[in-house]
């Protein structure tokens, strides 16, 4: 006999990350999904981000590692909520940690949540954790060959972060080739050249994210 | 994720009162980064003592599929190159890839 089931195997992971969104947007929060390989730089964007809107832009974030508090240590310097998740092992976060960190952030005294997730290209394209979008993150030491190697991620996110701009001249990294490629894979994909080392386009790309976070406000206010 | 299809296979087991799971289908879409075999490996550890044990997992790979919103070509992606091979444009709507769900299943 046959037993027709159509079931989609990550309706879990989505019924949570929907009960996420409605919160986020009870709040009138922007939410973001940071994702990256390990040492592309995702821990100190946000240090800079920080630093650059901190007196404009309530921020809060949700650090997810598999081990250590390390990250959470040096977002705590600012001065802004943060927690830490250790997944003890897990390659991505999923929409039940999420919610279960969700308690400790002062959700109504916050304008955007950024969730740093687990350093992986991989899994973490597939966990819906309630976000209105998702930041991938590419580093220049990496290689530009990253977009077409895993280009899942690439195609699932809305903005992708080139870091370590100020490198480029010591490496063999092609910056056409790597934007171009993942354009392909995502002709939508909003792209800023950033570096921490130097804040090189971090402008930019924080006037861009005021912006998004403030039109997210602001879509609340009729 | 396969604890997740097990859920799923255990619940439709206990509601349709079944005594023995022959096969499962599963359909995946190119999007979801999943690799089939590693599913069958964790099917086959996680099914052990329960009444799927010996079932087949048969895994159908979805291709990404686009709709050319300019042009109106329905085309597969292949290489993950977003482009309408008809007319170069890139505004498309996806209609299939991004598919992870449990079919159907075959029991007694």
């Amino acid at each position: 006999m046959e037993i027709k089931v159509l079931s989609n195997i990550l309706k879990a992971n989505q019924a949570i990350a929907a009960e996420n969104q409605q919160l986020f947007q009870k709040n009138q929060l922007l939410a973001l999904n940071l994702i990256s390989s390990p040492g592309s730089g995702k821990t100190s964007i946000l240090e800079k981000t920080i630093e650059l809107l901190n007196s404009t832009i309530r921020l809060g974030i949700i650090e997810g590692d598999l081990q250590t508090s390390k990250d959470a240590e040096r977002i705590n310097v600012f001065g802004i909520p943060v927690v830490q998740i250790n997944t003890e092992g897990g390659c991505h976060l999923d929409a039940n940690m999420i919610k279960m960190a969700l308690p400790g952030l002062p959700l109504p005294e916050m304008d955007c949540l950024i969730i740093e997730n687990v350093g992986n290209l991989v899994c973490p394209a597939s966990y819906f954790l309630g976000e209105d979008s998702k930041i991938v993150v590419l580093s220049v030491t990496e290689g530009d060959d990253k977009p077409s190697k895993y280009p899942i991620i690439f195609r699932e996110s809305q903005i992708l972060l080139i870091n370590k701009i100020d490198l480029l001249p010591f490496t063999n990294f092609n910056l056409d080739i790597a934007k171009e490629d993942a354009l392909q894979i995502n002709p939508d994909l909003k792209i800023f050249e950033i570096s921490c080392k130097n804040g090189q386009g971090f402008e930019d790309w924080t006037t861009w994210l005021a912006k998004k976070v403030n039109k997210k406000n602001d879509s609340f206010h009729y | 994720m396969m604890q997740e299809v097990i859920k799923i296979l255990e619940e439709q087991v206990k509601t349709n009162k079944v005594k023995k799971v022959h096969k499962v289908n599963l359909k995946v879409g190119k999007l979801m980064s999943v690799v089939p075999s590693s599913l069958i490996f964790c099917f086959e550890i996680l099914a052990k003592d329960t009444l799927m044990e010996g079932a087949t997992l048969d895994i159908e790979e979805v291709p990404v599929k686009c709709l050319c919103q300019d042009c109106g070509t329905e085309f597969i992606v292949e290489s993950f190159i977003f482009l309408c091979p008809q007319c170069r444009g890139t505004n498309l709507k996806q209609l299939s890839g991004n598919e992870f769900m449990v079919h159907n299943m075959e029991v007694d």
